[in-house]
């Protein structure tokens, strides 16, 4: 069928990305593809109407990440923090110790704040392509991005000196309009 | 790229690649089914009530209103199986469509064994699991509360065997003394009839020492030396045979544990209470491949090379045994026997509610 080979081909080309994208956003494997496949599911529904969409990853990945906040949104109860912070009492440099600690930490922001993160720098867009993505405006993005960062350090002080430092909001939005 | 960039990238590769596609497509038909279901349920409904105020105007018996058929409560299922001939019926069922008809999208997910599929279970990763019996009783005495929901597999005499690399030296259960013996998990039926066939032949315990490895692995494990010896099942048994691999030494399915019923599927009490429709529906569909292949026992051949890498000829030549779908009480009581007096458990076990009803 016409459909069901053009929506494969689709899948083929971005599926990688796409599960990548779920897992940083949801942390977890299972709900990952539950995310996705949800994603999928409502894009074959309305896989006539998509035909004039030109750029079909970035649609997905708009649903995706919508669905996302808005899932938790309204699953915010069953939101589990995972166990306690590591002990802190060593100072390490192991990059495997710290990638823990920053998945850690990284699922105890809150859906937003970890979307922007992840698309400003594991996906490196600008703050305007986030902006579109997330349906907000650029001020609101830097000022999730910073929130997100002040947290991280916070939660992971050890992460502190590795994590990019962005210009304050409240001085910059002014000059970026 | 920056450090944050790069650590996001490298958690990122955990996921694993799976293809969704098909997955999507099977949950959208199975969506516009259930609209159509609706849809029809409720006209179903209306010619029923007006049926029913018609009649109720004429003189004569009220009628009952028809309840519609409810779907199940969750439309994906997670199914931990062994990779042996004894999950055969699963992936029959999977085949012919069975469950798709029931509106289930069965996931088949290979584990080693019932004590690997355990916490998987209690951490909802899977819905139901492949067990054996023995493994099954030994854990709920640990305080689990897993329930037999169905049947799977009786073993035929061939169905499992004592192996050993074709060069080793040792002739009989006797010369395994001081040697390593892969077996798929450390407690359950495979070691405890094992463990029998050993020390009948005056080994204890302490004379040899078990090492875990999945079935699938265990003729490389051979290979390589890892291991001196195995405990195979089919069609792992045929495989080594005929590939010159393995020397069977002996069968362990004798006496005792000749013909035991060697696995079923389980879940947990609490899944089982929250998900009543669903496992009606995978009963139905389980329950309809394993007739099948009481008629036709060459599905199972056909199916094997899909979830096991071996070849359609070797298949063909595997013990299958049979795939009983009713629970025998006689023969679960036999095996909780044999656990017991092998001290695998320490009490009696409790069958009443090992069983899920209906079960």
């Amino acid at each position: 069928m016409d459909r069901d080979t053009a929506f494969r081909a689709f899948v083929d080309a971005h599926q990688r990305p796409l599960t990548r994208l779920a897992y940083l956003l949801t942390g977890e494997v299972h709900l990952a593809e539950d995310l996705l496949q949800s994603v999928f599911v409502r894009m074959i529904g309305r896989w006539s109407r998509l035909r004039h969409v030109g750029n079909l990853d970035a649609y997905a990945r708009k649903m995706m990440v919508n669905q996302y906040i808005s899932w938790r949104r309204r699953r915010s109860s069953d939101e589990v923090p995972s166990a306690e912070p590591p002990d802190r009492a060593y100072v390490s440099d192991d990059s495997a110790v710290l990638r823990i600690v920053l998945r850690q930490a990284l699922m105890r922001l809150t859906p937003k704040q970890r979307a922007v993160l992840v698309l400003r720098f594991y996906e490196d867009r600008t703050e305007r392509e986030v902006a579109d993505l997330l349906g907000c405006s650029v001020g609101t993005v830097k000022s999730q991005a910073h929130h997100a960062l002040a947290r991280l350090r916070t939660l992971a002080p050890e992460l502190g000196p590795r994590l990019p430092v962005l210009d304050d909001p409240a001085h910059s939005e002014g000059a970026r309009r | 790229m920056t450090w944050l960039g790069d650590q996001l990238g490298r958690i990122a590769e955990d996921m694993p690649e799976r293809d969704l596609a098909a997955r999507a497509f099977e949950a959208h038909h199975r969506r516009r089914r259930n609209v159509m279901a609706l849809a029809a349920a409720v006209v179903v409904v209306v010619v029923v009530l007006a049926a029913t105020v018609v009649v109720r105007a004429l003189p004569g018996e009220p009628r009952a209103a028809v309840r519609p058929a409810q779907p199940p409560e969750r439309s994906v299922v997670k199914v931990g199986v062994v990779a042996s001939v004894e999950s055969a019926p699963v992936f029959v069922a999977l085949g012919q469509g069975y469950f798709r008809e029931e509106g289930l999208t069965v996931v088949p997910q290979i584990v080693s064994g019932a004590a690997a599929a355990a916490p998987e279970l209690d951490l909802g990763r899977l819905d139901l699991a492949q067990t054996d019996y023995a493994s099954l009783f030994k854990m709920n005495e640990g305080g689990k509360s897993l329930r037999i929901v169905s049947g799977l597999h009786r073993a035929a005499p061939g169905s499992f065997a004592i192996a050993v690399h074709p060069r080793s030296r040792t002739r009989t259960v006797a010369d395994l003394r001081r040697k390593k013996i892969a077996i798929p998990n450390l407690a359950g039926l495979g070691p405890l009839a094992l463990e029998a066939a050993l020390k009948r032949a005056g080994l204890t315990s302490r004379d040899f020492l078990l090492v875990e490895k999945p079935y699938p692995e265990m003729l490389l494990a051979m290979d390589k030396g890892q291991v001196d010896a195995a405990l195979l099942v089919e069609p792992y048994v045929t495989v080594g045979r005929e590939t010159g691999r393995a020397r069977i030494v002996e069968d362990p399915m004798t006496r005792g544990f000749a013909n035991l019923y060697t696995a079923g599927i389980s879940a947990t009490d609490r899944w089982i209470r929250e998900n009543p429709r669903t496992l009606a529906a995978f009963r139905r569909a389980l329950t309809k491949a394993q007739h099948l292949i009481a008629t036709d026992p060459r599905q199972v051949r056909d199916a094997l090379p899909s979830y096991t890498k071996i070849t359609g000829a070797a298949a063909a030549q595997a013990e299958i045994g049979s795939f009983p779908a009713e629970l025998d009480l006689a023969e679960l009581q036999r095996i909780a026997d044999l656990a017991r007096s092998h001290r695998l458990i320490a009490r009696p076990a409790d069958l009443g509610t090992a069983v899920a009803k209906g079960g």
